[in-house]
């Protein structure tokens, strides 16, 4: 709690009689952590990075810096910098200058302006280029001149809004490291928002999943991963085979007209669930010693390994990572063990989901 | 090969065109201005436009067309910036430069009614209790009525280097720390110069060889460099001495677009 430098308290955001951008969000973000807003395009993580950056106002609800209540103090009095997804450079400055811009304005000496535009531009690999002007710099140039000109600031969070998106793949990986190892050196906050999940789960300490203006999970990568608390999360979020099913009793859950062995209790008997099994927690196996009987579709070889897209006698669509070959139109059998199976109750809130979660993991015989 | 003859018949037309009526015109000029007044081949006309009248009637063709476009400047910009954050920004524009299609006499005569005596202007000054004024025939009504003519030329260019400014920018500079003014003066201002620059040209340029509403409006108590030539013309006849002022004209001219020129727009 006390560790929060930024709070918001059931913010909402909405624009004329539109349904809200942001429904009643509530959360906290700690000091000197990386954090990633996930969601698809609309789903309000964007709108989140104004509202703490200060170039909007939230219509219900307030937000907390250091906390103190900022729902009113003007965005160029903020302790925020913004990295923005064009990179917003000034054309008509140099390098040296776009980085000084906020230094000037703080009216700083000039021999200490010098000394810090030095200092970040050797932060973010860019020693030399200080007169170069921004037009003559490459797209990952541009990048590192937005973050040089966030971070010379020395603010206390900085805000990244999908500054990776208009690099190339590889550059974009690279960024990715320089990213992370850049604020492990700072230790100050970032708060990045992506629609990209590999990048979210690469990168944060803390990932918050959105969706249509509500935060749907937050967590750690592994987590969020791991337990997926809704279809939309188990979705967006990897890879994976959604199936409904019911929760016969505790232990024992039941799906595509088989009953299988579980780690999940706590639900009441025959409620209907959504079952979630990663690809990769599936294996191919004979017919007989397989859980699951399904005919092999298609196959695309993927490098690290086969994606195998089979389908069910009902017609639903399993996806197996493997690295063992199956021959299209061939019968297997597909194997998973207990915990490989994520049960997911409809609608459940996130404390619930959190709490049931921990209940498992106190003296639950199946755990290992 | 085909296409090269294809290309310079398309252009036929328009070189004809700039051959005829812009280069023969202008070298036409300069030849009439070697000439005096009896026909004599001579200088004595560019000696006459040294003297202090020519003199004082060059810089004060440059005071007014300098007083109009500086007016015209702080009318415009702001008006482009309010321009530029309405809904219907293309509707608002068009309404601003249709005046710009009516003929500037038929404008100049509708000033002549608003300023005159009788007109609303006066109706209005004697309802404050102000009471009635000479305003036609003044300075202040020459530079109100030219300033009016130009604006939409101002605004223009004005509005579109404004639109083009990628909104973003002005977030960026409040993020880093920039109140509206310092944004306007660092970001905004900067990088709309271009159009500023632009709307100079077009306003100070024509504003220099003004000579209908000189006699219209200004009742013939402003002399511009316009007004003389018109006047060496048509009323005393000295077609070298018109000439003359027409080519120091023109030679001001081409050294003001090369000196406000666009570096950049050239490549």
């Amino acid at each position: 709690m006390t560790n929060a430098i930024i709070q918001f308290k059931q913010v909402t955001k909405q624009y004329d009689n539109d349904p809200a951008v942001l429904d009643n969000v509530s959360f906290e973000i700690e000091r000197g952590k990386f954090y990633t807003l996930l969601g698809p395009s609309g789903c309000g993580k964007t709108t989140i990075l104004r509202l703490i950056a200060g170039f909007t106002e939230a219509t219900k609800g307030d937000i907390f810096f250091n906390g103190k209540k900022i729902n009113d103090v003007p965005a160029n009095k903020r302790q925020v910098n913004t990295v923005f997804q064009d990179y917003a450079l000034f054309p008509h400055l140099n390098v040296f200058e776009n980085v000084a811009f906020g230094l000037r304005i703080k009216k700083m000496k000039s021999a200490d302006i010098q000394r810090k535009v030095k200092e970040a531009l050797s932060f973010v690999n860019l020693d030399g280029y200080e007169t170069r002007e921004i037009r003559e710099m490459s797209g990952g140039q541009r990048q590192r001149v937005a973050i040089a000109r966030a971070i010379v600031n020395e603010p206390e969070v900085i805000l990244l809004d999908e500054p990776l998106s208009a690099l190339d793949l590889k550059l974009r990986t690279e960024m990715q490291y320089e990213l992370r190892e850049l604020q492990r050196r700072l230790g100050i906050t970032f708060i990045f928002v992506t629609h990209d999940q590999e990048e979210a789960l690469a990168m944060s300490d803390e990932i918050f999943v959105l969706n249509k203006g509500t935060i749907q999970q937050s967590g750690t990568p592994i987590d969020i991963y791991d337990e997926p608390i809704n279809r939309f999360v188990a979705d967006f979020i990897g890879e994976s085979n959604i199936v409904e099913g019911k929760m016969i009793k505790d232990y024992l859950v039941e799906f595509v007209g088989g009953q299988f062995e579980c780690v999940d209790r706590g639900l009441n008997p025959n409620e209907a669930v959504d079952i979630v099994i990663r690809p990769e927690d599936l294996e191919i196996t004979t017919l007989e010693r397989g859980k699951l009987q399904v005919k092999v579709d298609s196959q695309l070889f993927r490098g690290v390994h086969y994606e195998i897209s089979c389908y069910d006698k009902d017609g639903n669509e399993w996806l197996v990572h493997s690295t063992r070959k199956a021959a299209v139109g061939d019968e297997i059998g597909l194997y998973f063990d207990p915990e490989a199976i994520h049960v997911m109750r409809f609608g459940e809130t996130e404390a619930d989901f959190d709490r049931r979660l921990e209940a498992y993991s106190a003296g639950d015989p199946h755990e290992q | 090969m085909n296409n090269k003859v294809t290309r310079n018949l398309y252009l036929f037309p328009y070189a004809l065109w700039i051959v005829l009526f812009v280069v023969a015109p202008l070298l036409l000029v300069l030849y009439y201005s070697f000439f005096d007044i009896e026909g004599h081949f001579s200088l004595v006309n560019y000696k006459t436009f040294f003297t202090p009248v020519y003199l004082k009637m060059t810089l004060s063709s440059f005071w007014y067309a300098f007083l109009i476009t500086v007016i015209a400047l702080i009318v415009s910009y702001p008006t482009a910036y309010l321009l530029t954050k309405t809904k219907h920004k293309q509707l608002w524009l068009l309404l601003i430069i249709v005046p710009s299609w009516i003929n500037l006499l038929l404008k100049a005569y509708a000033f002549l009614g608003i300023f005159g005596t009788k007109g609303i202007a006066n109706s209005f000054l004697e309802a404050v209790g102000i009471g009635a004024k000479q305003i036609l025939f003044t300075d202040f009504s020459f530079v109100f009525v030219s300033v009016y003519i130009f604006i939409p030329f101002m605004i223009l260019p004005i509005f579109n280097s404004l639109n083009e400014l990628n909104p973003t920018l002005l977030d960026a500079a409040n993020d880093l720390g920039a109140s509206r003014w310092i944004t306007f003066r660092r970001v905004i201002f900067p990088l709309t110069i271009d159009g500023v620059k632009a709307g100079c040209q077009v306003v100070f340029i024509p504003a220099l060889s003004l000579f209908m509403l000189t006699r219209l409006i200004a009742g013939n108590r402003v002399i511009t460099l316009g007004t003389a030539i018109e006047q060496q013309f048509l009323v005393t006849r000295d077609w070298g001495m018109g000439s003359t002022i027409a080519v120091f004209l023109i030679l001001i001219m081409f050294l003001i677009i090369s000196l406000t020129g666009n570096r950049k727009r050239g490549v």
